[in-house]
């Protein structure tokens, strides 16, 4: 059914997308992406509000139908009919950015389980799920409490454990970290990790640069609707011009590379320890 | 209203079985309806503590909740007590106004008597039930008592939807506010007439939203109740 869209993406069964091309009521806002997310652990889209990056998600999910080119999944386009899209969202499970838009039910387990109830999946095997992903996001002590009792942070868990019991290949995640205080942030980081040890891939849309730099393993840096640069972290967010332009900065471990002449760290903790080496020699 | 949930889970009884639970309740309110007033305060006492025991709460806190619906049974109770007659000799005391005397009668005490006690023992008995059934165990009991699925899939939409709704109500209130939206009558009624279609156009794009993530999550038109 491609054959005239050209060949097909150079990807092994992965999510990926090829000249995709979106708009809202004539208004442009994904022009001709080709993007691979199989490459990758995690990946990152960047990009300023407005760039298209939940339009993307929409489109990975298949909730929008592009109207030129194509999502591939499984190593062929992407079918909008009932059974390959229930077969993608399976494999696909987005968490959206605010947890009330996903959250059905007033009690913590019972939301969890829903999508596995829809799929039929016997309860015995949907508990055991359940506790898992409860456990993965450090749930336990609050699942019990009704949801509108939860603080955003701990709601954005319920959310995100949801999407865990699915098991899925590919997780999108749009702006996990928005709105949650340092100590959910870094429980939301540790999360992160956790799913990437289990062999998932991640696509991780977000404003916080410096965790885009932290834990992804690729990058596209979006802008109008377009790629502006792709590549490993370290390659996008040295380009200091590029990411002005694009209405982003850079995360403050390059800052301090590309304007000190520091060595390029990933971590915080690398930083340090260079910091603390040389302070050593000098003494 | 809104923490009337959070109490609920930290009951010590918040685990117990529904069925016992609202057969208890039926109970009560027998005993609430047919007891003499003075049994009626034992029923009222009773459930007071506990109450006030399966909840950790103290009796003040519990009491405060009680003064709410005082103003109606109140003004009841005074309609009640007070009578109009042409015969002063019945009246315990009264004072005549155009042409009728005014008062209180020895039955109407008895009435009001009644009716005052047995409201507060039915509302104690009413407070007992609601603080001990968290919602999850109340959508058991209407699927016990064999409650189409279709009304209790709303009910539980509504419940989990008046909390986000409230909060939306709140934020937008509070946003008028603090740009004086409230300050005199006349941009009162306009802040709250602009609150009410926001509201609604909140309300349409939160279904918007709500349909997207449902079919995400693999609805099939069932809530797997």
């Amino acid at each position: 059914m491609s054959m005239q869209t050209g060949t097909k993406p150079n990807i092994d069964g992965g999510l990926a997308t090829r000249t995709l091309c979106f708009s809202y009521q004539n208004k442009p806002v994904l022009k001709h992406l080709t993007l691979d997310f199989s490459h990758f652990n995690v990946t990152g889209i960047i990009g300023a509000n407005g760039s298209g990056k939940s339009t993307l998600f929409m489109n990975l999910s298949g909730i929008y139908q592009p109207q030129e080119g194509e999502v591939w999944w499984d190593d062929e386009p992407l079918v909008y009919s009932k059974k390959s899209l229930r077969a993608l969202r399976q494999s696909v499970v987005t968490v959206f950015q605010d947890p009330e838009q996903q959250i059905f039910y007033s009690d913590v387990e019972n939301d969890i389980a829903f999508s596995l109830r829809n799929l039929g999946i016997e309860e015995a095997e949907i508990k055991r799920r359940t506790d898992w992903a409860l456990r993965l996001v450090d749930a336990q002590h609050f699942r019990h409490t009704p949801v509108q009792c939860l603080s955003f942070g701990q709601k954005k868990r319920v959310a995100i454990a949801g999407a865990l019991v699915m098991q899925s290949d590919y997780l999108l995640l749009d702006e996990p970290t928005a709105g949650l205080d340092p100590s959910g942030r870094r429980k939301m980081l540790a999360i992160i990790e956790q799913i990437v040890a289990q062999g998932k891939r991640i696509i991780i849309s977000s404003h916080d640069i410096d965790l885009i730099y932290q834990i992804c393993d690729g990058l596209y840096l979006l802008s109008n609707g377009e790629v502006l640069s792709s590549g490993s972290p370290q390659e996008v967010l040295v380009n200091k011009t590029l990411l002005e332009s694009a209405g982003l900065e850079q995360p403050w471990l390059v800052k301090l590379h590309c304007e000190a002449g520091l060595p390029l760290c990933k971590t915080e903790q690398e930083m340090i320890a260079v910091l603390r080496h040389w302070k050593g020699k000098e003494e | 209203m809104l923490n009337l949930e959070t109490l609920s889970y930290q009951s010590r009884w918040c685990h117990k079985d529904p069925r016992i639970k609202f057969t208890m309740y039926v109970v009560f309110m027998t005993l609430a309806m047919v007891l003499p007033p003075l049994g009626q305060i034992s029923v009222l006492c009773g459930l007071t503590i506990l109450t006030c025991y399966l909840l950790h709460i103290s009796v003040l806190r519990y009491l405060k909740w009680l003064l709410i619906p005082i103003g109606f049974l109140g003004v009841g109770v005074l309609a009640i007590v007070l009578t109009g007659t042409q015969h002063p000799e019945t009246l315990l005391w009264g004072y005549p106004i155009a042409g009728y005397w005014w008062g209180i009668d020895a039955l109407g005490i008895q009435t009001a008597n009644q009716t005052f006690w047995r409201s507060l023992a039915s509302l104690a008995a009413t407070f007992w039930f609601m603080l001990n059934m968290p919602f999850e165990q109340l959508i058991k009991l209407l699927k016990f008592c064999r409650v189409p699925h279709l009304l209790i899939e709303q009910i539980l939409l509504t419940w989990r939807f008046i909390f986000i709704f409230v909060e939306e109500a709140v934020a937008i209130h509070n946003a008028q506010a603090l740009r004086f939206g409230y300050c005199s009558l006349g941009n009162s009624y306009r802040s709250l007439a602009m609150l009410v279609s926001m509201l609604f156009s909140r309300v349409l794009s939160r279904y918007q939203q709500m349909s997207v993530a449902l079919e995400l999550k693999l609805y099939q038109g069932d809530f797997h109740l």
